[in-house]
């Protein structure tokens, strides 16, 4: 009755057929893409452990971490070399258009002994949707101090669903620590992060696709 | 820095490829309801209470729900209980008069490490309360493996629903996740599997073929 589907394949052949928008338009749409932040939750960020701030006209968040810490080595537990936190948004864009550019930065501290690593990775994807699209930034040791990752991505090249329809956009993001070479026995290595904060800018300079 | 756009030309290649077969005689035109689902309970021993959460679409025909401890782990650091763990969601799913088409689809993300020789199952069984009849999907991954994984499962509801249209059911899926230690050393190695998120959706605005409540 259920079967597996399998839409890897796909993706590169059909790059063509997606790409947006040749007919542009002049007049920039009066409303703009807002963003809501609906859930937080992961290994790294449970219950009680995040705040949230949006700005007031919600075109973009921040949210603050007091324990998203992935760690390895001396007295770190076997899987706590990985922790989640992802971010269910509520991203609203308005009929008659869309572009516009989304904008996540990914901020923290890092300790890594020399031979040891750390990734930062952020997996996109829309509910509902197989596709997810990793961006991931790798820190080496030795490393001991913050580090900041930007991801920046075309929404409109994101939404797919008939204009005017709002869809959750899951940004599950991760930090990973791996000891490496290090010596595990006796040190340990850890990554942190502290804040996340998304944006979405409705740019006006680029094409403009009109929905049907 | 990979583009975003991928993803989305696979969703177009999806609907393109996947989703145009026609099927000729059928109604034309889609029913102007839709079939829509909202999450009525989260538990399990991988979802215990306060550590999911769900957020729905706004139209109700899509979900994602997170955990923050949804992990099956065997060998150092674990106890007896812990190579296996489940969360079961339970769905209010309406279907409204005049049709009982769909398709749905559940997608898995979630990461494991397995050393060499452990093996990991993700598997979910989808059922109606109230029904003996189970459907299992079971996906299984082999060690040594270190990084994300990601499941999807897809049905044609209209093989799932045979309730009355116009009236609802509790729809279950119960997942799980199991971790066995195989070959590997448990004494000095620790394996396991964590699901990061479940996201459920059913899609009746892009209709293949419909089928009219008589």
């Amino acid at each position: 009755m259920l079967k597996q589907l399998t839409i890897g394949g796909a993706a590169a052949a059909i790059l063509v057929s997606l790409t947006p928008a040749t007919h542009a338009d002049t007049a920039p749409p009066a409303d703009r893409i807002t963003v809501d932040v609906k859930t937080v939750n992961g290994s790294g960020c449970p219950q009680g452990t995040a705040t949230v701030t949006e700005l007031s006209d919600n075109t973009g968040f921040t949210v603050k971490y007091s324990d998203y810490v992935a760690e390895a080595g001396a007295g770190a537990g076997s899987t706590d070399f990985r922790k989640n936190c992802q971010l269910s948004l509520l991203v609203h864009v308005p009929q008659g258009f869309t572009y516009a550019i989304a904008q996540a930065d990914y901020a923290g501290y890092a300790h890594l002994q020399s031979g040891a690593t750390g990734l930062e990775q952020a997996n996109y994807y829309f509910q509902g949707n197989s596709e997810t699209v990793a961006v991931g930034h790798p820190l080496s040791g030795p490393y001991d101090g913050a580090w900041h990752n930007t991801d920046r991505a075309d929404v409109a090249a994101l939404v797919y669903k008939p204009c005017g329809v709002d869809r959750i956009l899951n940004v599950n993001t991760e930090l990973r620590v791996s000891t490496g070479d290090s010596d595990a026995a006796n040190t340990t290595s850890y990554m942190a992060m502290n804040t996340t904060q998304g944006g979405v800018d409705t740019i006006y300079r680029f094409q403009w696709k009109r929905c049907s | 820095m990979r583009r975003l756009v991928v993803a989305a030309a696979a969703i177009v290649a999806f609907f393109a490829t996947t989703m145009t077969p026609g099927h000729a005689g059928l109604p034309t035109n889609p029913p102007p309801d839709k079939i829509v689902i909202d999450i009525a309970t989260v538990n399990g021993s991988g979802c215990p209470a306060g550590t999911a959460a769900v957020a729905v679409s706004p139209d109700n025909t899509a979900f994602t729900v997170t955990y923050s401890d949804y992990l099956a782990q065997v060998g150092v650091g674990s106890s007896s209980t812990d190579f296996r763990k489940n969360c079961q969601l339970n769905l209010a799913v309406h279907v409204p008069q005049g049709f009982t088409y769909a398709i749905a689809e559940a997608d898995y993300r979630g990461f494991a490490h397995l050393e060499k020789g452990a093996s990991g199952v993700e598997k979910a069984n989808y059922y109606f309360q109230g029904h003996s009849q189970t459907t299992a999907i079971s996906h299984t991954l082999n060690g040594a493996y270190d990084d994300n994984w990601q499941n999807t499962d897809t049905t044609d509801v209209a093989q799932l629903v045979y309730l009355p249209c116009g009236e609802s059911r509790n729809f279950n899926i119960n997942t799980e996740l199991r971790v066995n230690a195989g070959t590997s050393d448990p004494t000095k190695t620790t394996s396991f599997m964590a699901m990061d998120s479940t996201d459920g959706s059913i899609t009746t605005t892009y209709h293949w073929a419909w089928k009219t409540c008589p």
